[in-house]
């Protein structure tokens, strides 16, 4: 991102904002209540005015800072908004529509904007006329406010400041450090001396300030500059700055308004080398003679300062001069919005594309001719970056859709009358656009019932030793392949016995079977589940969390749990990066070709050389077990077995298993074309795709295999699986 | 956040605050070192696990080593790191606190 | 570590704008376009100074001004605010909220970083 870059923002900005001012203006006549066009009005005008400033388009400033003023008299009601105005104020929206589009052009000599602008301005004159002094000559006080180009002397001199802070600057965010290190940066602080007005006992509250400082800086700033050091803290600060060269009884008055403290400040002002001890014993005296009452303590935002420096000079106009030259030929860097169904579409058609690209190049490949395969290579390797391209046009971050909790969160915990923190971690994680919509949903049950049934209530949390508040944790990452997203409370946990028995009860499970926790978790998913002892409108009506799962198959995704009786759930779902296009490893078993998500694929090994056991489906990876299974068999393929049957080695989450075919025949990149009616009740396949040769290969669905084959290798009777 | 920790060492309690000595933790440093100021003899201060101070956590470390001296007691303070040592030195205390910069006894 | 700046403005460009300026100068920079948008931003990460504007839909700068003082992670955070010379019935309301600087809109990118500066250098 460059300044170049953040123009082009400013007028698309400029302009989408004139474009809801124009529109605004059109429908106030008719509004019962102008409050909202106005106001709308109002803040195009004023956050055009306030960007243009960056930039110093001072063009566009003047004429917008009028424009602003007459508004907000209109806003304040202090004027009304009449048919003659609006036509007027539709003149000046057009006007500054001009401004913001010629932007590139030089301003400065450009009379004809001037002109017209100024004839617009004069023309607002009856919305602006009671104002004070008139609105024109606001323009001139804008330009330069606060710019420090000046400095007050050629060489280092040494000035004095004494400051102490007001009681509440560190609770306003104010660092007095922070105060010496800035002078730091405008010259040499040459001494300094802190004081400590705390009480010296118990009585002291560290929240409040009770610091001051004597510095001695040597610098060429202006007097100006030094004062703006303190601009944050002038309200609630004594400030004095003594300009170098001051008589001594500059001096002799600072140590007399300390009152009590003189004699401490003079001590700190003769090590300053500020005066000498003579002349300090010489002031004491007289002030102790004389009786001399010091003045009452200093008014707050007060700077006393003697005027001995010159007036800053003004240098803006010659260094605005070399702003303006940077001014080119704009190149254009714009930014578009598009629809989001264009985009669908795109992506769709480059699907297509790779598709018959595919296609082409096999065919190439047949035809042997060098010209030709090289020819379609190039084009292949252009697409797939047109691929991604396109494909990074749809991914969005998923933190908005994880802020969107918060209020959720807040408005169901105190519904429930529960304290609960929400934690969000990775929401700069990218997802699909079209993933994140359906998404949504299904982590909004599981957050809701998070906060209904996981978070325990008050009194059971302080039985169990736990915070007060409950912690729950959105948090998205990417993990080989996939995009892993929790939902995390530190509640009470799955009550195994509880789901065992109304899973019994519906008759989901056998009598005696033996579960594992992961199996018992799952258990949660099955349709019309609910365990909830009562109903609550936030969830537990035995709707949900099926629905949750469907949701999550659909996008190709898994989900699971872990969950610790006593201290909490971790809802895990994991997800494709893209559904639109894969790269896919294919392979052959009999006629038919199947495809495996390429970045699943570990390695692929002969089955002969690793075979642990045939019987129970186990091979030896260089001193791994790991189960695998036999598309053959899970499809019922039948036909003549090829002489070396192949294993490749897949993983997908903590699991890794291996998956025995025919042939290997390699790597392609595939589109997922939605498996027909047919197909969706077939276990195991997750989607179809066109070859290039026009045979349709079927997608794997690989987390749905991996379950099967680890709960095989659980246990050696694997019908009751599913 | 902030931490501080206390341990009994040869008949002296060594005093180990960790994290940030800010406005955000000065309240709850203040009581922790009231309580170690309350409970024992000799007290020795190890700045070694401040990671950040400000002029609020300066100010009551400075206000502590007041208390201490006043009513008689030494508060020897060590382990000055990056950010004690950069912050005292802007404020020109470092010989007001009177104390070597050494190294912390979180290495000892 | 650099220091790190939340920046809360309705305009992207205005965004932009002092995003790169105080990058380029050394700090991190964190954005947020309302202050509704800004609260999600509070999660828990160190941020050294806010610059926020007054004037936005959806949470306007004084209703989130009261949100991060009533936060106790972030309510000694130092806030710079933004507003108009206009603005000065506001500007009372934001000082009574506890937020003491205050920059004038329009301003120039050097301002902006000597304001910054004077908070907090990176």
């Amino acid at each position: 991102m460059d300044l170049e870059f953040a123009k082009q923002t400013f007028i698309q900005e400029a302009l989408e904002l004139l474009g809801g001012m124009e529109s605004a203006l059109l429908v106030v006549e008719e509004e019962e209540n102008r409050t909202e066009a106005v106001n709308a009005i109002f803040r195009a005008v004023h956050t055009i005015k306030g960007s243009a400033g960056l930039f110093g388009f001072e063009i566009i400033i003047r004429f917008a800072h009028t424009l602003e003023t007459a508004l907000d008299r209109i806003r304040n009601g202090q004027v009304a908004l009449s048919h003659a105005s609006i036509t007027h104020l539709l003149a000046c929206h057009d006007h500054l529509a001009v401004l913001v589009e010629e932007i590139s052009r030089d301003f400065e000599n450009a009379p004809d904007l001037e002109i017209r602008g100024r004839a617009l301005l004069d023309g607002l004159a009856p919305l602006l006329e009671t104002a004070p002094g008139g609105g024109h000559s606001l323009v001139s006080a804008q330009a330069t406010p606060g710019l420090e180009t000046s400095h007050g002397s050629e060489s280092d001199e040494c000035w004095h400041l004494s400051v102490r802070f007001g009681p509440t600057v560190f609770q306003d965010g104010f660092d007095p450090l922070s105060c010496l290190r800035y002078l730091g940066t405008l010259g040499t602080i040459t001494h300094v001396y802190s004081l400590f007005a705390f009480p010296p006992d118990e009585t002291f509250d560290p929240e409040i300030c009770h610091l001051g400082f004597e510095i001695e800086l040597a610098t060429r700033a202006s007097r100006k500059t030094l004062e703006d050091v303190f601009e944050f803290v002038r309200q609630d600060a004594a400030i004095r700055i003594i300009p170098p060269h001051s008589q001594i009884q500059e001096y002799i008055a600072l140590i007399q308004e300390a009152g009590d403290a003189s004699e401490l400040l003079g001590g700190i002002l003769v090590a300053c080398g500020c005066i000498s001890r003579e002349s300090l014993d010489e002031a004491l005296r007289l002030q102790r003679v004389e009786g001399n009452v010091p003045p009452g303590p200093r008014r707050i935002g007060e700077i006393l300062v003697e005027e001995q420096a010159v007036p800053p000079a003004l240098v803006v106009a010659a260094l605005e001069k070399q702003k303006r030259g940077q001014d080119p030929q704009s190149t254009e860097t714009k930014v578009v919005r598009v629809q989001a169904d264009r985009l669908d579409r795109l992506v769709d058609l480059v699907g297509e594309l790779v598709i018959a690209g595919a296609s082409a190049q096999a065919r190439a490949g047949l035809s042997k001719e060098a010209g030709l395969i090289e020819s379609t290579a190039i084009i292949n390797k252009l697409v797939e970056e047109i691929r991604d391209n396109a494909l990074s046009l749809r991914m969005v971050q998923i933190g908005e859709t994880f802020s969107r909790f918060r209020r959720i969160v807040r408005d169901v915990s105190k519904e429930l009358g529960k304290s609960i923190e929400l934690e969000i971690r990775g929401g700069e994680t990218e997802l699909d656009k079209s993933m994140v919509e359906k998404l949504s949903d299904p982590l909004m049950h599981i957050v809701r019932n998070a906060i209904d049934h996981g978070i325990e209530p008050l009194d059971v949390r302080r039985a169990r030793g736990k915070a007060d508040s409950g912690s729950l944790a959105l948090s998205a990452s990417h993990e080989t392949g996939s995009i892993v997203i929790e939902v995390s409370d530190d509640g009470g946990g799955l009550n195994r016995n509880r789901i065992l028995a109304k899973a019994l009860e519906r008759g989901l499970i056998r009598e005696n079977a033996v579960l594992s926790d992961q199996e018992v978790w799952q258990l949660i998913f099955a349709p019309g589940f609910s365990t909830a002892d009562a109903v609550t409108d936030i969830s537990g009506r035995g709707v949900g969390m099926d629905v949750v799962r469907r949701n999550i198959d659909d996008l190709r995704g898994t989900i699971d749990i872990d969950s610790y009786e006593g201290s909490g759930t971790i809802f895990r779902i994991r997800l494709p990066l893209t559904l639109a296009i894969i790269d896919g490893f294919r392979v052959g078993v009999g006629n038919t070709s199947y495809v495996i998500p390429l970045n699943l694929v570990q390695e692929c090994v002969d089955l002969n050389a690793f075979l642990e056991s045939a019987e129970n489906h186990l091979v030896n990876l260089r001193g791994e077990v790991l189960p695998f299974l036999k598309l053959r068999e899970v499809f019922g393929i039948g036909g003549a077995l090829p002489p070396r049957e192949q294993v490749v080695v897949i993983q997908y989450g903590e699991t890794r298993a291996g998956i025995v075919v025919d042939r290997l025949q390699g790597e392609f990149q595939t589109v997922i074309k939605p498996l027909g009616e047919l197909f969706r009740q077939t276990r195991g396949v997750g989607g179809s795709t066109i070859l290039g040769s026009g045979e349709v290969a079927l997608i794997l669905d690989i987390p749905q295999l991996v379950q099967r084959v680890s709960s095989a290798g659980h246990r050696p009777n694997p019908s009751t699986s599913i | 956040m902030l931490t501080i920790q206390c341990f009994q060492e040869e008949g002296k309690v060594l005093i180990q605050p960790t994290g940030e000595l800010t406005i955000y933790t000065v309240g709850q440093a203040k009581q922790d070192l009231m309580n170690a100021f309350e409970g024992h003899a000799e007290l020795e201060l190890d700045l070694g696990g401040i990671e950040e101070i400000d002029s609020a956590g300066v100010q009551l470390l400075y206000w502590f080593k007041q208390l201490v001296l006043q009513r008689g007691r030494p508060l020897p303070i060590t382990g000055h790191g990056a950010a004690v040592v950069e912050a005292f030195g802007l404020l020109n205390l470092v010989e007001r606190f009177g104390d070597p910069i050494l190294p912390s006894s979180h290495t000892r | 570590m650099a220091k790190t700046i939340l920046i809360i403005d309705d305009s992207t460009s205005l965004r932009q704008v002092v995003n790169i300026t105080l990058t380029n100068a050394g700090y991190e920079v964190i954005e947020a376009f309302d202050g509704q948008n800004a609260l999600t931003k509070l999660d828990g990460r160190k941020i050294h100074l806010m610059v926020c504007d007054v004037n936005m839909p959806n949470m306007d700068g004084l209703t989130f001004l009261k949100m991060v003082k009533a936060d106790p992670r972030y309510k000694f955070t130092p806030i710079i605010m933004l507003t108009t010379e206009a603005g000065e019935e506001k500007k009372r309301e934001g000082q009574l909220s506890g937020a003491k600087a205050w920059v004038v809109k329009p301003f120039k990118p050097d301002q902006m970083l000597s304001a910054v500066s004077k908070l907090i250098l990176p």
